[in-house]
């Protein structure tokens, strides 16, 4: 399965499902589009903060070392700041009726990511064994 | 494609996490810290999002060259010799040397921006040699002393809160009136930097300061409406009619910040009457 093959408007649904922010499906899944592009297109592991306006959730990218997808999700035009919301939106409420702090997500060919609560940084650095740099 | 083709999304607690990772043999892997504040200049997202990951492979070489460098001996030397400059006596030029030495290690920058005083030369030292320091380089746009020179060097700084404490130091700096032309010019030239690369989070510093009708537009454009973040334009008496009347008519502002939509009706009010007076007494 590659990148291109998400079913992002699956995604769109999801989210859409649990969040209050002012969004379509459609601008929903082409964020999601994006993320997908600039997470396959990274070439080292990064963490990530203010990837969700409103929410303080930071994104672990764990790159596959072998096996990378060469196909790279065609990148979207525009993506709107209120699907950003919308997605970091509906991950913190997931979490919140799950009682969780953590969303792990596995994409074959591109790697591991992990959304997590800020507090749960040194957590998710022990359990990957990464060690974060500054840039 | 099917949705059993969709990857697994889990929401795994903490101790199922840790438990599920420690059971397996993994390689240690290093990652490097990326801050996209979305939120704050969105701008166009897909593009950011793009060119950040391709600058992601570029940072973390040169993150890692500078974790190597900070393990060190010398380095180590180095930054332990510019903790105690002060109380050694070692002069800024001597400390500006050390600091090109030991350039690559984050310990030297921050030992030598950490301190008590930081002359110009060593500032100057730590701008040349180590702007991609993004601690060190906050540490000294928060120092009080930082110099006009370096703050102007910082101004187009590449992270969002070194950015934002040079708003903060030039702000103050701008409430003094200055008599030398020069240092004047410097001062108004790091503002107007700083006004191009305007954030939201800067209008507490920035705008009370301004004195053009026209660069207030533009900020308040760009800032959040949020609570807090507008009565400055309220305050200011160089803000333009057009603004103070988008913030007396928004609905949104009348309901959840009814005391700023009043004032800034009552100003209105207070130039319009001004005008009104000007005009009976101008010559017929």
């Amino acid at each position: 399965m590659s990148l291109r093959e998400l079913n992002y408007s699956q995604g769109a649904q999801w989210v859409q499902a649990r969040c209050t922010e002012k969004t379509t499906d459609s601008e929903v899944s082409t964020a999601l589009q994006a993320l997908a592009h600039a997470a396959a297109r990274a070439d080292a592991d990064c963490a990530v903060e203010g990837l969700f306006p409103g929410s303080a959730l930071e994104v672990l990218l764990s790159r596959d070392l072998e096996g990378k997808d060469p196909s790279l999700p065609p990148l979207p035009v525009k993506v709107e700041l209120a699907a950003m919301r919308a997605i970091g939106e509906a991950i913190v409420r997931e979490m919140g009726e799950t009682g969780t702090k953590l969303l792990t997500l596995r994409v074959e060919g591109c790697g591991e990511i992990v959304v997590f609560q800020p507090e749960m940084r040194e957590t998710v650095l022990l359990g990957t064994r990464t060690t974060l740099l500054d840039a | 494609m099917t949705p059993d083709k969709q990857p697994k999304a889990r929401f795994p607690t903490e101790n199922e996490f840790l438990n599920e990772r420690l059971a397996q043999e993994r390689p240690p892997r290093l990652a490097v810290r990326v801050v996209m504040n979305l939120g704050q200049a969105p701008g166009n997202i897909a593009q950011r999002l793009s060119e950040a990951a391709a600058a992601v492979g570029e940072q973390m070489q040169a993150a890692f060259k500078r974790h190597v460098a900070n393990m060190a001996d010398e380095s180590q030397a180095i930054a332990t010799k510019l903790t105690f400059a002060e109380i050694n006596r070692v002069s800024p030029v001597q400390q500006a040397a050390m600091i090109r030495e030991g350039k690559d290690a984050t310990i030297v920058s921050e030992a030598a921006a950490r301190q008590r005083r930081c002359a110009p030369e060593v500032q100057a030292a730590l701008v040349e040699h180590c702007k991609d320091h993004t601690a060190s380089m906050q540490m000294l746009a928060g120092r009080p002393d930082a110099t006009l020179d370096t703050l102007a060097a910082l101004a187009d700084s590449k992270d969002q809160r070194t950015r934002l404490y040079v708003a903060a130091g030039i702000g103050s700096r701008m409430k003094i009136e200055e008599p030398n032309a020069a240092v004047a010019h410097k001062k108004a030239a790091i503002f107007d930097d700083l006004i191009k690369g305007y954030e939201s989070d800067y209008a507490p510093y920035l705008v009370p300061v301004c004195r053009s009708s026209e660069q207030l537009s533009e900020m308040f454009d760009k800032t959040s409406k949020a609570l807090g973040m507008i009565e400055v334009f309220v305050e200011n008496p160089y803000t333009p009619d057009s603004v103070l009347i988008e913030i007396a008519s928004s609905p949104t502002m009348q309901l959840v910040q009814h005391d700023v939509a009043r004032s800034a009706r009552e100003i209105l009010q207070s130039r319009a009457d001004l005008r009104e007076s000007s005009d009976d007494m101008a010559p017929s």
